[in-house]
């Protein structure tokens, strides 16, 4: 008996919900309303950045490398929560014949998430852990940073920005080179040019 | 007297300070043949809001009356990726949506497009953030390398469900991102 009704009792169901769904999406109110008339908006001064010559099994963060930072300001006017995360690049998003990072996990970012009021800025280090690989040698990878507004109730858009890291990893020759010369090189990557941190014009300059 | 004192103090100073030195030097791994470029510094983009579609019926389509300005306020020319955030118990789908799914487009475009102008290929958002081509998200305007300054019209169309059990106030979530074109 309960087999014979199971069916059609399915079947009675699907049909009343089927046209309660209908007329009750008839009234469902699709609104994207936000209680206010804001323009949403970020910046960041880490746009696109090359490293160059990184050595295999080695972990490095940028603000100790070059005093550079992922700094986010929040130009709209609420307080918004903004989150980072370091990401595999599309095809289409690689630049300089990169190719993308094997794993987003070689990044880490110091702070993921900021709660960030109008015109404030958050800051971030960034660093990348490039795994013992000898097959990485060479090679020039890419990985995006995104940073974006999470959105709050009633918000409809929100806003993102992509940083390009760039990176290379030292050839052989040049990673016995590094092995032989890491000690006290800290603070030669330091320059006083802002678009330009090279550690190695900087160190034949203090020689 | 003084110097037999200070002397071991001196050296087990200078010992502890060579140490430390070299241990904060070994951590940093910071090799002089590293060099870090900042190549493109300022990246902005502001959205405004907001977009509204009031009361939609199962299965119909509708595009917004009002669209989003995207403006490029950085310093370097930008080029958009877009993409959405599923509302509770709705799912975006890329195709004529059936029961609690749905289709949000997109189009850059100076004035309120038809909505026969968007395709499912071109058009449709997805939870994946997609870059702007020249087809991608296109319609007279592109959210390709967008010069300084310039500012986009977004507009949207929105396919509802065949049927929904939903009856609250649904937010879909669009998210413009820049980066350096």
């Amino acid at each position: 008996m309960g087999n014979r009704r199971g069916p059609r009792a399915a079947l009675t169901r699907t049909v009343l919900m089927t046209r309660c769904s209908a007329i009750v999406a008839a009234m469902a109110a699709v609104l994207f309303l936000p209680s206010y008339l804001v323009a949403g908006g970020l910046s960041t001064n880490l746009g696109e950045v090359l490293i160059q010559n990184l050595g295999i099994g080695d972990a490095y963060c940028l603000k100790k490398l070059a005093n550079v930072t992922l700094s986010v300001v929040n130009r709209g006017e609420d307080t918004v929560f903004v989150k980072a995360t370091p990401e595999v690049p599309d095809s289409v998003e690689l630049r300089h014949n990169a190719e993308p990072i094997p794993s987003a996990a070689w990044i880490e970012l110091e702070r993921d998430s900021m709660v960030l009021a109008p015109g404030q800025m958050g800051v971030s280090d960034v660093c990348i852990n490039v795994p013992q690989d000898t097959t990485l040698r060479g090679r020039k990878f890419q990985v995006m940073l995104w940073s974006r507004t999470i959105p709050r109730p009633g918000d409809f858009v929100a806003c993102g920005l992509k940083s390009r890291v760039l990176f290379t990893i030292a050839t052989e020759a040049d990673s016995s080179e590094v092995a032989q010369s890491s000690g006290g090189k800290e603070s030669s990557a330091k320059s006083d040019d802002p678009r330009t941190r090279d550690g190695a014009k900087n160190s034949e300059r203090r020689r | 007297m003084m110097k037999r004192i200070h002397r071991p103090v001196a050296l087990l100073g200078l010992f502890a300070l060579l140490t430390l030195t070299f241990a904060g030097a070994a951590l940093a791994a910071n090799p002089s043949n590293i060099s870090v470029t900042v190549m493109i510094q300022n990246l902005s983009v502001s959205t405004t809001g907001p977009i509204d579609f009031g009361v939609v019926t199962a299965g119909s389509a509708t595009v917004s009356t009002g669209s989003s300005t995207v403006t490029n306020d950085g310093n370097v020319a930008e080029t958009y990726s877009i993409n959405l955030t599923n509302p509770a118990g709705w799912t975006a789908v890329q195709a004529l949506p059936g029961n609690e799914e749905y289709c949000l487009s997109a189009m850059l475009n100076t004035a309120q497009p038809a909505s026969g102008g968007f395709t499912y290929a071109d058009h449709a958002l997805s939870l994946v953030s997609t870059q702007c081509s020249a087809t991608k998200f296109a319609g007279d305007q592109s959210g390709v390398s967008v010069p300084v300054s310039a500012a986009r019209n977004l507009w949207f169309k929105f396919q509802a469900p065949s049927a929904t059990a939903v009856t609250a106030q649904q937010t879909i979530v669009a998210t413009v991102t820049a980066s350096a074109a």
